[in-house]
């Protein structure tokens, strides 16, 4: 009674008249399926792929010399550029270590005063040359 | 000092791996207390007929010997193409006599069938 | 020192979070994309065309349960999707999105991206060695020896892309392509590159190993709830890194197709991340098309074909690059 009520036909004695409602083919049937093989023969041969990719290749690979000549110039400029500020920057590092390096010898000879036989400053190796710190710096605690 | 990120990266993302795994575990009910077969190993529900850990194919062995040797060979091949400029000719021929040296292994074993069925 | 630290934690959850969110979406994006190659919608029931899908995914591997078998080494068994999971993160911190957008401007970047996909074998294999059942093993080996047979002709391709470029950092490796893009000269590098990170990240036509009606899922059968989502989740989070490999080294990364003023005002993350959505597509559509590979016919593609052909490159390039003197 229920599946009467909601296919919604009225004047029905029982199910079984309703039309049966199946998944089925469309009318008229399906139509008709390729099955036999369609491979194409058509397109360009080998020898047409294989020059098209050298032309391709080989103009790539030249585009590709250009931009890194350009690149090479890039870094060339790059390195003279530094190169040519380089001695103001270790103008202003060795004035910055002068007046650190004055600064802390001064210190010691304020902290070392009453120690006898400190000569203040200057202990470093033996042979008479310019040592730069090993640390990078001139104070240990920095 | 461009590895710091890395490291960093590294702890994070290990906390976070083990984040996950760990809450998977904050809902585990012990329904594997009441049915021990839930914990034995797959076997398309037999009883695991052997020890799993038995003997395995060679030519796993062979595959991971050639990676080596070939992955060597990568190895050396990245500073050559980094350098490639300023070692010139000179440099690209003793990088082709042992890329020779090593293909004529390949070669070798290619005939031999150690690149066989597998 | 602190402010150093507190701006390289925000980098890493800026990076991480989008990713999993990327990885979360991936996931869909591949069943819909599949599902419409296959003349069917995917899900589509969740949210509005199945936006909450991968929430709901994530949300039902959470609450499942753990299950530890009961023969299998409990530290390496739970170690192993994390380590696997872990790689696939850590790729990520030299992969630069933009001009200067990399959270560690490595000038290794090439060489750590090449350790890290030769550390990922690990994962795989401590995987099926810990879960102490003979099918995990076996799959955890396969799917091994073809990850280690494919990684080479990878480190042979780039190779090859390093010759044009004459630096390991990546973010160099994109700024060479300002003139032409290495797709254009490279293009059957690009195949082949491609094919390999099919093979390298077991996705089909090269997943005999972890098919699902083959091997049972191989190396990680004996795995459930969170480890089966990390190793889930590392494998895509792998496919996006090689998808972005491939736009890095071969489609010119964030930079825009033609040197037009308009396409300069699109920022260089949109252009990669066109990029990056076109090889995945390209991965799934792949996935959708062929057939798989046995897996001698697998190795016989890896060692007798892809090796030989890239190496036979990498003098080809180098030759003519030296002889012309268009080295950087």
């Amino acid at each position: 009674m229920t599946e009467a009520m909601l296919r919604g036909q009225k004047g029905l004695a029982s199910v079984k008249d309703l039309p049966v409602r199946q998944d089925g083919p469309p009318p008229g049937g399906f139509p008709p399926v390729r099955y036999a093989r369609r491979i194409a023969n058509s397109g360009p041969s080998g020898l047409a792929v294989v020059l098209f990719s050298s032309v391709v290749i080989g103009w790539g690979m030249y585009q590709v010399g250009q931009g890194n000549l350009h690149r090479r110039t890039l870094k060339a400029e790059k390195i003279a550029a530094r190169q040519a500020i380089l001695p103001l920057i270790q103008a202003e590092e060795d004035a910055r270590f002068v007046r650190e390096k004055k600064k802390f010898m001064e210190e010691e000879a304020k902290i070392m005063a009453n120690v006898p036989g400190w000569k203040v400053g200057e202990n470093v190796y033996n042979s008479g040359r310019w040592m730069p710190p090993s640390t990078g710096k001139i104070r240990a605690e920095c | 000092m461009e590895f710091a990120p890395i490291c960093v990266y590294l702890v994070i993302s290990l906390l976070l791996s083990l984040i996950l795994i760990g809450v998977s575990f904050l809902f585990a009910s012990s329904s594997s207390l009441a049915y021990p077969e839930k914990l034995s190993a797959y076997e398309c529900g037999f009883d695991p007929l052997d020890d799993a850990r038995s003997r395995f194919d060679i030519r796993f062995y062979l595959v991971s010997i050639l990676f080596i040797i070939f992955d060597l060979e990568v190895t050396f091949l990245f500073p050559w193409a980094v350098s490639l400029n300023k070692i010139g000719l000179f440099g690209f021929w003793s990088m082709i006599v042992f890329l020779l040296i090593l293909t004529i292994g390949f070669i070798y074993e290619w005939k031999k069938g150690a690149l066989d069925w597998e | 020192m602190t402010f150093f630290f507190l701006t390289l934690v925000l980098k890493i959850v800026v990076l991480t979070i989008p990713l999993l969110l990327g990885v979360a979406f991936l996931v869909l994006a591949e069943r819909k994309v599949l599902a419409s190659m296959q003349r069917r919608k995917g899900p589509n029931v969740v949210g509005i065309f199945g936006i909450f899908q991968p929430i709901a995914d994530g949300l039902k591997l959470v609450v499942k349960e753990p299950v530890l078998p009961s023969s299998a080494n409990l530290v390496i068994f739970l170690f192993a999707p994390v380590l696997t999971f872990l790689l696939s993160q850590v790729a990520w911190a030299v992969i630069p999105f933009g001009d200067g957008l990399v959270l560690a401007d490595l000038n290794v970047g090439l060489l750590y991206l090449f350790a890290v996909s030769s550390l990922g074998v690990y994962g795989i294999i401590t995987a099926g060695w810990s879960s102490n059942s003979k099918y995990a093993f076996l799959g955890s080996l396969r799917s091994a020896a073809q990850m280690v047979s494919y990684e080479v002709s990878i480190g042979l391709i780039l190779i090859t892309v390093l010759l044009c470029t004459g630096s390991l950092n990546l973010s160099e490796v994109v700024r060479a392509q300002t003139h032409v893009w290495f797709c254009v000269p490279l293009f059957p590098l690009l195949v082949m590159f491609f094919i390999s990170c099919l093979a390298e990240t077991n996705r089909a036509p090269f997943d005999l190993p972890e098919a699902e009606a083959e091997l049972v899922a191989g190396y990680n059968v004996e795995y459930s709830s969170m480890g089966f989502a990390l190793f889930f989740l590392g494998e895509y989070a792998n496919m996006i890194v090689m998808g972005s490999l491939c736009t890095l080294f071969f489609l010119g990364g964030w930079l825009p197709p033609f040197d037009f003023v308009a396409f300069h005002w699109i920022p260089g993350i949109f252009w990669f991340g066109l990029k990056v959505t076109f090889f995945l597509f390209c991965f799934i559509w792949v996935r959708a098309a062929f057939p798989r590979y046995r897996y001698d016919q697998l190795m016989r593609l890896g060692w007798k074909v892809l090796l030989p052909l890239s190496l036979a490159w990498v003098v080809l390039v180098s030759g003519i690059l030296l002889s012309f003197d268009y080295l950087p």
